[in-house]
Parts: C-alpha cells; sequence; structure tokens
C-alpha cells in the first residue's frame, strides 16, 4: 500500500505538534522519565531483563515509536528446536522466538512484546531467504512463529506477507503461496514487481522490490544464519539482496561498500523493525547453499533490532564453528566481511563485539 | 532501444507470427518462476500471454567457456570478470547462474526485444548500407554503465523482464522469410548471452544471413575468437581511453576491451567502433587523440570509427547532452591523427554522416540519419577514382 513520505516516519500528529513546543519542556519531561526508567531498571532488571527505558524514555506522550535496541542481540538455544531427520519442531522454535522478543523488549507476555515492534496499522513484510531451498533457507516454522506473533498486533493477517525474490523459492522452501487468497500472503518480489525507477544510496544503484518501496510499512528480517562464499557470511545485512532486483551487480569486492550501502536506503533503514535470524542450522564454510560436511546443528535464533550487531554475533557464531573444525578464520580471509564494519560506521548498527550486549536464553 | 520498437515489429511483420514474442521490454512484475531445476513450473497465473506456453526451463542451457573449481563453485571464462561462482549464485551479469557445480546460461532463446532497425542504427556504415537488421537481445550485462541507454533490459535479471522464445534457427529463418539479409545481437550485451549469440550466427551462416554482433567488447580473447569465427560483422564500443573511467562508471576495464578490438580486427570479417562522447567524462581533445592514435597504430587507419552523442539516462542524468560541436571537434581531431573513416552519429545533416573517399575526398555514401540517399560505390570501389573502400558491400 502507498504510504506517504510522512507516514512512513512513524510520527502521528499530536507527536508533530509536540516536537513544535519548547525545547525545555521537552527537556523536562524526558529528565522524569529518565528517573522512573533508572528507578524501573533498579528493580525490574533481574527478574525482567534488559529493559530500554532510556530510549522509550525519549517517547513522548501520545506517540507510538518501534522498540529499538542498538547493540542488543539476544540468542536462544533450544536443544529440541531440531529434530534428527533436520525439521525444525515448531513448539519448540515459536517458544525461542517468543523468548527472544520478551527478552529483547523486556516484556513478560509476547502479545505485549510483538505490539512493540508493529502496530495494527502496519502492512508487514517478512523477508526470509530462501536462495538454497529447500535445504538451506530460513525455516517457516520461524516465520510461522513470527505471524502469529505479529497477528496479534495487525488488523488482518491478510496484512503479513512473508516474501523473498522469487516466489517459486518461496515453494521451494516449504512456503505456501498465497497472492490473494485468506490468510497470511506469501510470494516473491517477481510477482509483486519493482520499482520503474532506480534507487541510489552510495555504490548502489538499483529498483526496489514494490513489496518493499510501496506495499509495505513494516520489515521484519528472517535471514538465515550461514558462510557465503564472497560476502563472508549471509545474514541480516545481505539478506536484503533478495529486496532489489540487481544483486548480481553488488557482489564485487566482497560485497563491500554494497551491502552497507544497501542498507541505509530509507525504505530498509526505516522500515525494519527486527531481526530474527534462523540460527538453527548453520552452514559454515562452502555457502550460500547447504555444504553437508561443514553445516553445524547449532539450535539457535537470534533477535534483534540492531542488523549490524546481529551480523556481528553471527559471524563470531560462525568463527566458533570454523574454528572447531580448524578453518582459518573469515577475518584471515580476503572474503572477511568487511562491510559489517562499514555499516557500523554508518551509524547503521554497532558492528564492534566488545559493544554488543549479548544476552544467551537457553530453553533446553 | 526504442521501448516502442519491440511492439512495432509485431505489426511489420504480422501480428500472428511476432505476437508471442514481441513485447516492450519494460521491468515486469509477472515474470515467470524460474525454480526447480531445470526450471518445469508453468508460469504464475498473471504471467503475460507471451510467456503462457514457456517456462524458464526452456532458456536453460550448458554454459561454454567456464572452469569447475572445488566445492561446487565455478569460474566463468567469457569475460574478465571472471565471476567465481557458488552453489545457486550467478555472475555479475546475472544470466548465468551455477547449480552444483555447472554453469548454465539463462538466456538461450530468451529474446525480450526483437525489433527490426536500419543497419546504420548499429552503427554500421561500411556493411550493407541502407539494408534492414533484425535486431535481438537477451537480458543481462556484464557491465554496468551509468549511462546505459537500455538499461531496463541490461541491468535486470532475465526474469525480470518479458521474454519470448526465439531460438537461433527461428531468428535466421524469420529474417530470411522476410529477406532482411541481416540478424544483429544487440540492444544489451550478446556477450552474457553468449551461446545464443554464437549459435544464431552459426544458424545465419547456414541458412544464407549475415549475422552481426553489438557490444562493449568486454570478452576474453578465446571466447572472442570463436564468435569472430561465426559472425560477419562486430561494431564494438570504445567507452574510452582512460581505465579510470572504466571502472568509475562501468565497473569495467579499458585493456581487456582494446584487447578484443585488436583481435575482432584480426578474426573477424568486419569491424567498426564506436566511441560515446559524454561531457566532462570523456569529451577530452587528448583522449579522443589518444584513442585515434591506437586505432591507427593496432588496427590500421580503415576500421571506421564513430562518434556519438550521449544523452542522459538512468544513472547519469545530471549531465547535458553532447553538443554537436564536440562530436565534430573529435571528429576532426581523429580525421587529424590519419583516420579515414570518421563519423557524427545522431546529428542529421552534419558532413560527419557521410561517407567520402579516404584517396579523393568525393563523397561516396550521403545519408541523412539512417537513410541512404546516395551510393557511389561501384564494387567495392570509389567510383571517382577507383580505390578500394574497406567495407562489406553486398
Amino acid at each position: 500500500m502507498a504510504k506517504s513520505e510522512e507516514s512512513q516516519a512513524g510520527f502521528s500528529r499530536p507527536f508533530r505538534a509536540i516536537l513544535r513546543r519548547p525545547l525545555r519542556v521537552v527537556e523536562g519531561r524526558r529528565r522524569l522519565l529518565k528517573w522512573i526508567g533508572a528507578g524501573a531498571v533498579a528493580l525490574g532488571a533481574g527478574g525482567l531483563g534488559l529493559k530500554r527505558l532510556l530510549g522509550d524514555g525519549d517517547a513522548p506522550q501520545g506517540g507510538w515509536r518501534p522498540f529499538r535496541a542498538q547493540g542488543v542481540v539476544v540468542v536462544v538455544k533450544h536443544k529440541a528446536a531440531l529434530r534428527s531427520d533436520g525439521s525444525a519442531d515448531p513448539q519448540a522454535v515459536a517458544q525461542m522466538v517468543n523468548a527472544g522478543v520478551c527478552r529483547l523488549t523486556g516484556e513478560r507476555e509476547p502479545r505485549q512484546a510483538w505490539r512493540r515492534f508493529v502496530r495494527p496499522e502496519d502492512f508487514v513484510a517478512l523477508k526470509v531467504n530462501c536462495l538454497a531451498a529447500p535445504e538451506l533457507r530460513s525455516h517457516p516454522e520461524i516465520a510461522r512463529a513470527a505471524t502469529d506473533g505479529l497477528a496479534g498486533v495487525v488488523s488482518r493477517r491478510e496484512n503479513l506477507l512473508i516474501y523473498d525474490r522469487l516466489t517459486e523459492e518461496l515453494r521451494q522452501g516449504g512456503f505456501a503461496v498465497n497472492h490473494d487468497g485468506p490468510g497470511v500472503r506469501c510470494y516473491g518480489s517477481d510477482a509483486a514487481g519493482y520499482d520503474p525507477e532506480v534507487s541510489e544510496s552510495g555504490a548502489v544503484g538499483t529498483c526496489l522490490s514494490r513489496i518493499v518501496s510501496t506495499h509495505a510499512t513494516a520489515i521484519i528480517n528472517l535471514p538465515v544464519l550461514k558462510d557465503h562464499d564472497l560476502a563472508g557470511i549471509s545474514v541480516a545485512l545481505k539478506n536484503h539482496f533478495g529486496s532489489i532486483n540487481n544483486p548480481n551487480k553488488m557482489h564485487t569486492d566482497h560485497c563491500t561498500p554494497y551491502v552497507a550501502d544497501l542498507n541505509l536506503m530509507p525504505a530498509l533503514r526505516e522500515k525494519q523493525r527486527l531481526i530474527v535470524c534462523d540460527a538453527l542450522l548453520v552452514t559454515y564454510q562452502g555457502g550460500p547453499a547447504l555444504n553437508p560436511p561443514y553445516t553445524a546443528h547449532h539450535g539457535a535464533v537470534l533477535v534483534g533490532t540492531d542488523p549490524v550487531a546481529v551480523d556481528a554475533v553471527g559471524l563470531g557464531i560462525i568463527e566458533g564453528l570454523r574454528k572447531q573444525r580448524g578453518l582459518e578464520p573469515l577475518a584471515s580471509l580476503p572474503r572477511a566481511p568487511r562491510y559489517i564494519a562499514l555499516a557500523g560506521r554508518y551509524g547503521l548498527g554497532v558492528a564492534d563485539p566488545a559493544r554488543i550486549k549479548t544476552i544467551t536464553v537457553d530453553l533446553s | 532501444m526504442d521501448r516502442r520498437g519491440f511492439l512495432k515489429c509485431a505489426a511489420a511483420l504480422g501480428a500472428g507470427a511476432f505476437a508471442w514474442g514481441c513485447q516492450a521490454a519494460r521491468p515486469s512484475g509477472v515474470a515467470r518462476a524460474s525454480r526447480p531445476w531445470p526450471p518445469t513450473t508453468p508460469p504464475s497465473p498473471s504471467a503475460g500471454q507471451a510467456q503462457a506456453a514457456q517456462t524458464d526451463g526452456h532458456f536453460v542451457r550448458q554454459a561454454q567457456h567456464y572452469t569447475r573449481l572445488g566445492g561446487r563453485r565455478v569460474r566463468c571464462e567469457i569475460c574478465p570478470k571472471k565471476c567465481e561462482v557458488g552453489d545457486r549464485e550467478r555472475g555479475f551479469c546475472g544470466a548465468r547462474e551455477n547449480h552444483a557445480g555447472a554453469y548454465h546460461t539463462l538466456v538461450y532463446g530468451r529474446a525480450c526485444s526483437v525489433n527490426i532497425d536500419p543497419v546504420e542504427k548499429k552503427p554500421f556504415f561500411h556493411f550493407l548500407p541502407g539494408s534492414l537488421a533484425l535486431s535481438f537481445a537477451a537480458a543481462g550485462c556484464n557491465l554496468a554503465c551509468k549511462n546505459c541507454q537500455n538499461w531496463e533490459i541490461s541491468q535486470v535479471r532475465p526474469e525480470q523482464v518479458e521474454a519470448a522464445w526465439m531460438p537461433p534457427e527461428r531468428l535466421a529463418a524469420e529474417a530470411r522469410a522476410r529477406r532482411i539479409p541481416i540478424v544483429a545481437g544487440t540492444y544489451s550485451e550478446p556477450v552474457t548471452f553468449f551461446e545464443y549469440m554464437d549459435a544464431t550466427a552459426v544458424e545465419g551462416r547456414k541458412q544464407g544471413v549475415r549475422t552481426v554482433m553489438i557490444s562493449a567488447g568486454f570478452i576474453n580473447p578465446e571466447p572472442m575468437k570463436q564468435l569472430c569465427a561465426h559472425l560477419d560483422a562486430i561494431k564494438i564500443d570504445l567507452k574510452s581511453m582512460r581505465n579510470a573511467f572504466y571502472r568509475d562508471n562501468c565497473a569495467g576495464e579499458l585493456q581487456p576491451v582494446l584487447d578484443a578490438i585488436e583481435v575482432a580486427h584480426r578474426h573477424a570479417r568486419w569491424l567498426e567502433v564506436v566511441y560515446l562522447v559524454i561531457p566532462t567524462l570523456n569529451d577530452k581533445v587528448a583522449e579522443v587523440r589518444d584513442c585515434a592514435r591506437w586505432m591507427k597504430r593496432h588496427v590500421g587507419p580503415d576500421v571506421p570509427l564513430h562518434f556519438t552523442r550521449f544523452q542522459p539516462m538512468y544513472r547519469l542524468k545530471n549531465l547535458p547532452p553532447t553538443p554537436t560541436e564536440t562530436l565534430v571537434r573529435c571528429r576532426n581531431a581523429a580525421l587529424a591523427e590519419g583516420l579515414h573513416y570518421v563519423y557524427t552519429g545522431n546529428v542529421p545533416g552534419d558532413p560527419g554522416e557521410n561517407t567520402y573517399c579516404h584517396h579523393c575526398g568525393k563523397m561516396l555514401i550521403e545519408r541523412r540519419g539512417y537513410e541512404v540517399r546516395r551510393n557511389e560505390i561501384t564494387g567495392g570501389k570509389c567510383r571517382f577514382c577507383a580505390t578500394p573502400i574497406p567495407g562489406v558491400w553486398s
């Protein structure tokens, strides 16, 4: 659905009126809320997990802002997430995803947690990764857990769309293609089309999928954690190569600066609300397709709002798996993912592992 | 390429023959499915009529000129980019894909644009002047020129553009049936539909149709020699004499293009070169002189050189169209360096459109735009002084 530039910013009219008030009034309100927040942290941090009260405290009264937690990644593990046959256990996966969003937001109930990312009027596009389907792709169980959570917020399930580049790849990945029937929609950019005009950002010149540019008001990024023979790894930042029409032009120089430049595009940067990274099955060498000798049942899901931090944590996981197998670290190879640090310098998130807060939740 | 041109051919040649083939080349929101491999799934219900009978699998062929590497990876050897491509990934051109260590072209017979043009539009000025060329293209390109005038088919992936099944034998047969002497691979970049281009040239020779290629020349020597053996003429775009221009504006390199021009000169039956003049980027007289000197030294003074006008397009819209004076200046500089046949393109009425005998100076071919008004070349020679005029005249 077409949205004006103003409404895509997510600020209601009352909020804009507040912005025009004298600064000292806003500052006073902020100071008060910060005190409240500090107290709540002292009381609730242990039991409720990290609460981004300082950030929430900045939200003026009467306006909604999507939850943001820069530099925070929740890693949720569950031994039973993958069965012995490699399939995902829907219940375990749903537990993981909901535990992740709750821990990230500090909410007790998943329903409340999901409300922190989308609003009832949002049209939410969920970007999965089915390039290497059927063997290695975003598990439909993760997407299902996300859509079930989101369905409790948005006005109707038909306002949820699972997408990737090609409809057939989605089908190969085990997703039920649904162009216009009841329930969650699912189709590729090949069905939705691409912008007729080129969008530019740094070195990137591309036609965005209309799903991203026009239809969606919110994006949930559901990447797969995997090795990539040119980009080093493919996680949240690179997943949006499937949101444009010419990713083949952007693999030169190991995808740097293209991945970072692409994620600077307002349609992606401003609409993306959450990343739920599928790290159930991780190929850590020889990607982006499944490479069985170098694939681990990792049984984890990474949850965050910071795509750079998610990528950095994902890179750490892959480096750990590589080290166990005696493989060279990616950091020492020409294909080291330099775009992660670049994206950090661009202000898209936190790239330095030392500055990332990683919260581990083990549901096993 | 004119966006309307693709549709015009249907009326010109008979809607029955081309209705399934000719559609305006534009990014499509309703392309067909392209998996599994080889793809067999019927297109989506909203796909265009032209695609109703086809699936993407129809267009897939094993690629030529690639090397298998370890771990199901391949290295493409068609062009200097030498893309090393992992399983399920594509090369830079977007028209070739690796599946389990086997590289495939996705665009064999996959014509996204078919048109009938005067051969002068390619431009060929010394090859069958006044003839028509059945011109075709498949989507994709191994460069990314910011000023590409055909970006809607060159800078996209094949499944994003409506296309028709036009195998080589069909192209040659259609040209022959309509007494069109030439089939031209053009518009996008024939290097990226190498197998399709080469097979079309082979088929054309069998059926008595000449085949020509219009290319940026960013291709490795061996595949270029293969094409030269089958093609009747090649036109190469020499975009600049500066590698920085190729790197920054085209995502390419200069030297391989110069090498390709030399290979084409040695092995092809006929060669012409185009230099698109872009204000402030490659229009300096020194650079033009470098171009002329290089050509004279490496391919000789008889290879025609065309200076053509830039139009703001795609990602280069902040520059003006090339002034006529600049084109004239470029032509004069190249003539001063000793080249015999130098033209200004896209300037109807300018003397630079005409062909003059390099010996006696008489006008031999008078042109106005793409129209040949007078031809004084007889038996391949100047009618006035009997000097052989380089070219393919019949």
